[in-house]
């Protein structure tokens, strides 16, 4: 569906109606998104301890491996999305629980909390799928879109898209260090920065790879690989996941220029725009930390995300009224659409020019 | 009474949580709770997040009642004149507050004394939940309002209301230890009947002839002479201390709302008299600030003009809080750049530090990491 072309008026309208579902749905939070987290932080606390205790008793015994890595993998990936992600969103400061406060949360990943606050909260979420400013847009070292001008360099990106796939937290931990803007010169590179930064990365290497099949005794070596097997897990899905909610085909993205003095309408409509939403079940949403609901999460970055399904129909509805499209689709549908954008872009425009005019004439 | 829950599956959580290491504790492990609880308990295995179960209640006065409590095993002692947090959650928001201790250190149970406060969310909660037989979430003992271990020839204690819960218990321990000194109690209330623990101070002024108490009551009775229908206020406290009183050998405590501790703390330290304790149950009225802060995540600027605390609120923040009075540490954040003054004590301080926001004012423009 092509998205309408809106009016100022009816920007604004759209705005205000997006608003007064925040609004509606903020008023609701209390008891029950403090009883929600703390029954997922209960989840995510029983599986890791089973998965741990697994390895380190059982971990030598094939099934129970894999037993124990499984339990491990899934807390980790519920800790990295559901808690950890939103805890710092800010979504659950209301309860001012130290154990849920955006502020002394450090999750369990390479990156730090505060660099990721800096480049995920404030860059990616204000300036989402502007060129040049959000760097989630191919995290400095894919080309996603044709504003990218193509380099030979490009063609291993699905080598590197897969790298970047398994080391997906050390690809975050470093990325506000903002590499590509080191190597041309635009950033300095501080001591006070690197510290912290360097500091989480050995500690959360420490912890998984040396602590933990060090006290393990004698299944040292399961539970060395059942660790490094359980942050894959983890890096994987959150990778797949993430680059399904900005990188399927239709999600757009802006320049700098259509984004100055943006209304709050035109926020809104930028956040729908860049975002695609994923189908699925009630337990596929808590896995994915409610990222399925990418759209909504993006409007209402402060909402607890657990309400999201709640929220999508009547955006869904909202979108329909002002003729705008909702991207969403099946995990296979969307993420066959990243992947195949990967391809495309690894390749010089010449190859697709005349298709694609082709395309937009239609 | 708490939703905080303990894993259904493994109840040794607290044992594989003890035991981590400080880097390993990332994640649903974070720092947060547990760094404060070791540091105040200085032990390894302090319990995260020690719970007390409620044995019986006392009325003290018609609001007032003093919940016996009886905390885990390896509970640490206290001194007096320090408090514990109780935390309670309602509707999903935890709330925590400051209770004095005023039982006797090494009796096995603490006591604390609640008053029911008018609209007092935590009070009113507490003290219509508390049954025996109830658990309560509680902390360690904290707090720097004790007495000092030094020759004293004289202990002054002053208090307002509720104010009255931390003096009690070091005048009583004072007095126990069979000190020869003089130990002054100036206390203030609305009425008799209103007194907390009058019963008891009358006792101890029976017992020990070193005790000498003076209470001023805003409802009093113009003919009793130890129940005076004045201020409680430093004028007034001259008037009956002996005018020889050594600086040097004499303890002052000062427990109560932001305005009454002011005036006395000012009056004594005018008179010469230093290391004056003062603990204040609410923040005393500053002149309203012209400095304003710059929140560096939150990409704001906001005029300050009671404290750093309100600015954030003000500025969007659900910044973290407690008492919202300079004893918890909860509200404690990084500021980058800049000078602040501190409310309670009126120092300036500048540069890259960590402060407490509700009682800091910044002068000029301050950079916080919020």
């Amino acid at each position: 569906m092509k998205n309408r072309k809106l009016t100022p008026e009816e920007m604004n309208a759209f705005g205000a109606e997006l608003d007064a579902l925040r609004a509606e749905t903020l008023a609701k939070v209390g008891k029950e998104d403090a009883e929600y987290i703390r029954d997922i932080v209960q989840l995510c606390r029983d599986h890791e301890l089973l998965g741990r205790e697994l390895l380190k008793s059982d971990g030598a015994k094939p099934a129970d491996w894999l037993r124990g890595t499984y339990a491990l993998g899934i807390a980790k990936i519920l800790e990295n999305m559901e808690i950890g992600h939103n805890i710092m969103h800010g979504q659950y400061d209301f309860m001012n629980d130290p154990d849920f406060h955006s502020q002394t949360y450090e999750w369990d990943t390479a990156s730090t909390s505060s660099s990721w606050r800096h480049s995920h909260n404030y860059m990616h979420h204000t300036y989402t799928n502007v060129v040049g400013k959000d760097r989630d847009l191919g995290y400095g070292i894919l080309r996603l879109t044709d504003d990218e001008p193509w380099k030979p360099q490009y063609l291993a990106q699905p080598i590197s898209n897969f790298m970047l796939s398994v080391l997906f937290e050390w690809g975050v931990a470093l990325h506000d260090l903002e590499a590509e803007n080191l190597k041309s010169g635009k950033k300095q590179l501080t001591l006070q920065e690197l510290k912290p930064i360097l500091s989480k990365m050995f500690s959360q290497a420490a912890k998984d790879y040396v602590y933990f099949p060090v006290t393990a005794g004698k299944n040292a070596l399961p539970v060395l690989f059942g660790n490094i097997t359980a942050n894959l897990m983890r890096n994987v899905w959150a990778h797949a996941i993430i680059f399904c909610g900005h990188f399927t085909e239709k999600a757009e993205t802006f320049t700098v220029e259509e984004t100055e003095n943006e209304s709050r309408g035109a926020w809104y409509l930028r956040q729908l725009r860049g975002s695609s939403n994923l189908k699925g079940d009630w337990w596929f949403h808590i896995l994915t930390g409610n990222l399925s609901h990418q759209i909504e999460h993006h409007l209402f970055p402060d909402v607890p995300a657990w309400r999201y399904a709640q929220m999508a129909p009547k955006v869904q509805e909202i979108c329909e009224k002002y003729g705008q499209h909702y991207n969403t689709g099946s995990f296979t549908k969307q993420y066959g659409e990243v992947l195949k954008r990967i391809f495309r872009y690894s390749l010089p425009d010449s190859w697709f020019k005349k298709s694609e005019t082709a395309a937009l004439s239609a | 009474m708490n939703s905080t829950k303990e894993t259904r599956l493994f109840s040794g959580f607290t044992a594989f949580e003890s035991l981590l290491p400080d880097f390993a504790r990332t994640g649903i492990f974070s720092p947060a709770a547990q760094k404060y609880t070791r540091e105040q308990a200085g032990r390894l295995d302090a319990e995260y997040r020690p719970t007390a179960v409620v044995l019986s209640r006392r009325e003290e006065t018609a609001d007032t009642v003093t919940l016996k409590l009886l905390p885990g095993e390896r509970y640490p002692d206290f001194s007096p004149g320090q408090h514990i947090d109780v935390a309670v959650e309602i509707d999903g928001v935890r709330h925590v507050r400051q209770y004095s201790l005023t039982g006797i250190p090494g009796a096995g149970a603490l006591e604390i004394t609640v008053k029911r406060q008018k609209g007092g969310l935590v009070s009113n909660y507490l003290l219509n939940t508390a049954e025996s037989g109830a658990r309560i979430e509680i902390s360690v003992p904290r707090g720097e309002f004790l007495l000092r271990d030094q020759p004293t020839a004289s202990y002054c204690f002053f208090s307002a209301g509720s104010g009255i819960t931390p003096v009690y218990a070091m005048a009583r321990a004072v007095l126990q230890s069979g000190t020869k000194a003089d130990v002054w109690f100036f206390h203030a209330a609305r009425s008799k009947d209103t007194i907390i623990f009058r019963n008891s101070l009358e006792r101890l002024a029976f017992e020990y002839k070193n005790f000498k108490p003076y209470f001023f009551l805003k409802e009093g009775d113009a003919s009793d002479t130890t129940h005076r229908s004045v201020r409680l206020n430093y004028a007034a406290a001259e008037s009956i201390l002996p005018g020889d009183m050594n600086p040097h050998t004499t303890q002052v405590f000062i427990c109560g709302p932001g305005a009454f501790v002011q005036d006395l703390e000012g009056g004594f330290t005018t008179a010469g008299f230093s290391g004056i304790q003062s603990e204040y149950y609410t923040l005393p009225e500053t002149a309203a600030g012209e400095g304003s802060a710059r929140f560096i995540r939150s990409r704001t600027t906001v005029k300050a003009e009671t404290n750093l605390l309100e600015a954030a609120e003000a500025a969007g923040i659900q910044a973290k809080h407690g008492c919202r009075r300079g004893i918890c540490h909860e509200c404690k954040a990084h500021k980058r750049t800049g000078t602040v003054k501190n409310i309670l004590t009126g120092k300036e301080t500048s540069g890259r530090e960590d402060i407490q926001l509700c009682i800091t004012q910044p002068v000029g423009v301050v950079e916080i990491d919020l």
